[in-house]
């Protein structure tokens, strides 16, 4: 063998061998988040039915070690694809993926380095979520300084996962191996996608009922419509138009919706089982408790079914067309938010007007909680909200596309 | 030198949570109540009760000697919380009749101590109204969301360097 072939030999084995292992990375990370995504609902189940007692309570300790293996796999990619750089000495890339230096020192794929980055936000976020409980209380709500910092972190987390599978998605199909090569990176996508939808359908929750309504000066807009629009077009528009194949939106919303009911399935066992085990009892009322399986699977299921139809809208509407692209992204987004503000509006309200009711009645509210119910949006705040949610609609849809063009470029 | 600012920002944030504490003196309270056919002395220190700080609380009554005191911390109007797991108060052994107990409330608001009494006389309850303050030395609410908020600083500036990364270089490669 001349040094030529086997220079060309060792290129092709430093080339072929990371892609298979960030590949095996991309679903080690989409797996810790999707369990991570289930101890979050776990734990805010928890809190409800058994309470918080301490710090170490199984839910914790489910999405902590998920935390832990996240971090660890990242800061492990990065330290063996900086030194295989520095080996090298930096005549070229390991992969054909697109890398970034840190800090000067450290070289890794771009989406490895956002996702560890995501991870040191959750990392952080925890002491100061304790040390915030400890001064001011437990608060019973997504909507705390750190459960949100923590939420973020997750976030950034599952995009830099994105961005790794989109990075090998497009070196898949530059590869030439077509489509069949390229299919565990449209999964890997699409999976991790739907753990990002999931956990923001968590962050929009207290927009249906706790807080219906916020202010921009005199004017009251309600708030739930607002947030969907904002949060999860982009998701969905980036996924469709990076993968292009049709029907990749409605396939995310499937699974969303069949991930949803396996943690509602799943949750209430899950609380009985670790209060057991803790020799804890359950703080709700019996009747209560039973029907918190039905209870807990009727709202994610509701919740992903809203994702489902919006992913065949956003289907309809996001994929170019075989000769030309006809719609603009405008006009694609602000389709995205006026269905949206529909959807929004219907599910809010309808769920706005029964926990008000059920203020003054018996039921799953009743145990504290009831007097703080704040009453359901106005007629006003619902038609106040429409321009926002087009606006939001309009602006998450084109971060995706932005999102999309970026991933289908290479890095050089 | 540029990670300076950063530290600068977090170090004012931070000056604000001060030792305030130091500065607290715990009082107590003393309210004389019926339980059934008990009548009683309960006393709570500190007052106000703060969040996550044990509450101490007292209870002592002629009639009560060699009697079950339980206290259950119940949720008043407007609290968003699940009632507390009851904490059996224990009898002095050198004071027959006074009972003592620590309880620790993990959220701001209303609460109400549901104390029930089992004894020669029968059953018994009351509820004493508490209002449970956030700790003085708290960071404070924008404080919070300040930080807790902050990481969307990086995502906008990561956005905003991917985006110039991606318009200043050639496309290449791409399918479809």
């Amino acid at each position: 063998m001349s040094i030529r072939e086997r220079t060309f030999v060792e290129e092709r084995t430093l080339t072929a061998l990371p892609i298979g292992l960030y590949q095996t990375a991309g679903w080690l990370l989409a797996l810790f988040s999707g369990l991570g995504a289930l101890g979050l609902t776990w734990d805010i189940f928890w809190h409800v039915a058994v309470g918080r007692d301490d710090f170490w309570i199984p839910p914790h300790m489910l999405i902590l070690s998920n935390l832990a293996l996240s971090g660890v796999l990242c800061l492990g990619l990065v330290l063996w694809e900086t030194w295989r750089f520095r080996a090298t000495t930096g005549r070229r890339e390991s992969t054909d993926l697109d890398q970034v230096t840190v800090f000067g020192v450290f070289r890794a794929p771009l989406g490895v380095i956002v996702a560890g980055f995501g991870t040191l936000t959750g990392a952080l976020a925890i002491p100061l979520d304790d040390y915030w409980h400890s001064m001011q209380g437990i608060d019973v709500g997504v909507w705390a300084p750190f459960h949100v910092m923590a939420l973020l972190g997750a976030l950034i987390h599952d995009l830099g996962n994105l961005y790794l599978w989109g990075d090998v998605l497009r070196v898949a199909r530059g590869a030439g191996g077509g489509k069949l090569s390229a299919r565990p990176a449209v999964a890997g996508l699409m999976c991790t996608a739907t753990i990002i939808l999931f956990r923001l359908l968590w962050l929009t929750t207290p927009g249906v009922v706790r807080v219906p309504m916020i202010s921009l000066g005199p004017m009251p807009i309600m708030t739930y419509p607002v947030l969907l629009a904002f949060l999860l077009p982009w998701v969905l528009v980036a996924i469709i138009r990076t993968i292009g194949a049709r029907w990749s939106g409605s396939t995310v919303g499937g699974l969303l919706l069949g991930y949803a009911v396996l943690v509602g399935l799943f949750v209430p066992r899950m609380i009985r089982t670790g209060a057991i085990a803790q020799g804890l009892s359950l703080r709700l009322p019996e009747a209560a408790a039973e029907k918190l399986g039905l209870y807990l699977v009727a709202s994610m299921g509701t919740l992903a079914l809203l994702v489902l139809l919006v992913g065949v809208l956003m289907d309809l509407v996001n994929l170019p067309r075989t000769d030309r692209e006809t719609r603009s992204p405008l006009a694609r987004g602000a389709v995205t938010g006026l269905v949206l503000w529909l959807l929004g509006v219907a599910l809010a309200s309808t769920v706005q007007v029964a926990a008000s009711t059920m203020r003054t009645g018996a039921g799953f509210f009743s145990s504290g909680g009831v007097a703080s119910v704040p009453a359901p949006a106005s007629l006003t705040a619902i038609v106040l909200a429409l321009p926002v949610t087009l606006v939001a609609g309009v602006l998450s849809s084109l971060a995706g596309d932005g999102l999309a063009r970026v991933w289908r470029r290479g890095p050089r | 030198m540029r990670t300076f600012p950063l530290c600068l920002i977090l170090v004012t944030l931070l000056a604000g949570v001060g030792p305030v504490a130091a500065l607290h003196q715990p009082s107590a309270r003393t309210e004389e109540r019926a339980a059934g056919p008990y009548r009683m002395l309960v006393r709570l220190s500190p007052d106000p009760a703060r969040v996550m700080e044990p509450l101490r609380i007292v209870v002592a009554g002629q009639t009560l000697a060699g009697a079950m005191v339980t206290l259950i911390g119940q949720p008043a109007l407007g609290n968003n919380a699940m009632p507390t797991r009851p904490v059996r108060l224990i009898e002095d052994a050198s004071a027959p009749g006074q009972y003592a107990a620590m309880i620790t409330f993990q959220i701001v608001g209303a609460w109400e101590l549901d104390l029930r009494v089992e004894g020669a006389g029968g059953s018994g309850r009351t509820l004493v109204p508490i209002v449970v303050s956030i700790s003085p030395s708290a960071v404070r609410q924008w404080q919070g969301w300040m930080i807790g908020l902050s990481p969307l600083l990086g995502l906008a500036w990561f956005g905003w360097w991917n985006w110039r990364r991606y318009t200043s270089r050639p496309a290449v490669s791409s399918s479809r």
